[in-house]
């Protein structure tokens, strides 16, 4: 395989199509909000907060929202 | 919206072709009647609006084919297409109402590769799921292909249960595959546990699984680059999948709204 400088990436034709020229474009939700989906379903399938911030380290950031009962 | 009379030139004129709209086949008069009813009385959308608004967000000029309006099957099939000013790229987007089934299908949207990544396709979507919203249509439906496999589990389409079937499959051998990368980040029989019992939603957690593996296709100076399981899985392992987007359920439309947020 031929060497690329240092810092420069090889995007050959493939399936990424535009996520090839920027791998880091994302779509559709992001941030907290896709947190607390992911979160939810995940715990709708049987999971618990623990194994889901263990999973999902990325959304750790976005603090669980408690409700104040008292 | 106005209350046009029975002489209104929409009336009597919106089922004739122009430069821009063309009907591949005559309307009839009962299916004239059924559009008249569902369309242009309650929401006042001619067979030209209704083009427009489905690519409402679309830049240029457009034109619009209607392969059938068939109120008989309360059904209609169209085309909308134009070009990116200022550019030699075009776009088209196919659109199928089944209002029986309460359903748009969205099979067949084609935006060029030079104009992808700006997120119009995801705007045409979007503009769908507007009119969706605003006629009372329950779901649409579409066939994900490359990288609207990944693109549209992100918008909140779920794969349909026989799709789901083989998305797990495949995300499972994977999984398997790049099981010393993952357990060095998770707890991989956990993820299973709760990918097999949580049914299609989990499609959106396998998109959102950041851990990184090795790209089959992506190179970087020193060989395969890695990249998030979630996007190598869906852009390069996955098999195009049939999928809906439920516009009755709230935590769809939620996910919908806030990618309108982020634009």
């Amino acid at each position: 395989m031929d060497k690329l400088p240092s810092g420069q990436a090889r995007y050959p034709s493939n399936s990424w199509g535009a996520f090839a020229r920027d791998p880091s474009l994302d779509v559709g939700i992001v941030g907290e909000a896709l947190a607390e989906v992911v979160r939810q379903t995940w715990l709708d399938a049987g999971g618990t907060e623990v194994t889901f911030e263990e999973t999902f380290p990325q959304f750790a950031k976005y603090a669980r929202k408690h409700s104040v009962l008292t | 919206m106005a209350n046009f009379g029975e002489e209104d030139r929409f009336r009597s004129q919106m089922f004739e072709g122009t430069n821009k709209l063309q009907f591949e086949r005559p309307v009839d008069d009962a299916s004239r009647r059924w559009w008249l009813e569902k369309f242009y009385d309650t929401f006042g959308l001619t067979p030209e609006d209704m083009a427009d608004r489905i690519s409402r967000s679309a830049p240029g000029d457009k034109s619009a084919v209607y392969h059938f309006i068939d109120g008989s099957r309360e059904a209609f099939s169209l085309r909308v297409s134009g070009d990116f000013p200022g550019t030699q790229e075009f776009w088209f987007a196919h659109r199928d109402l089944d209002l029986k089934g309460a359903a748009f299908s969205a099979e067949g949207m084609t935006i060029p590769d030079e104009m992808q990544g700006s997120g119009y396709g995801r705007e045409l979507m979007a503009d769908l799921v507007d009119t969706g919203r605003l006629i009372g249509i329950d779901r649409i439906k579409l066939r994900a292909e490359q990288i609207g496999r990944y693109a549209w589990v992100k918008m909140g389409f779920r794969p349909t249960d026989d799709a789901w079937r083989e998305m797990k499959k495949e995300a499972y051998a994977l999984m398997v595959e790049h099981m010393s990368e993952l357990r060095q980040k998770l707890d991989v029989t956990e993820l299973m546990t709760r990918i097999e019992a949580g049914g299609p939603k989990m499609a959106l957690t396998l998109a959102t699984l950041d851990v990184e593996i090795l790209s089959g296709q992506i190179q970087d100076r020193s060989g395969r680059k890695p990249m998030p399981f979630g996007k190598v899985f869906f852009l390069e392992v996955a098999s195009p999948w049939s999928g809906v987007l439920d516009l009755r359920d709230a935590e769809v439309i939620e996910i919908v709204e806030s990618y309108r947020k982020k634009k």
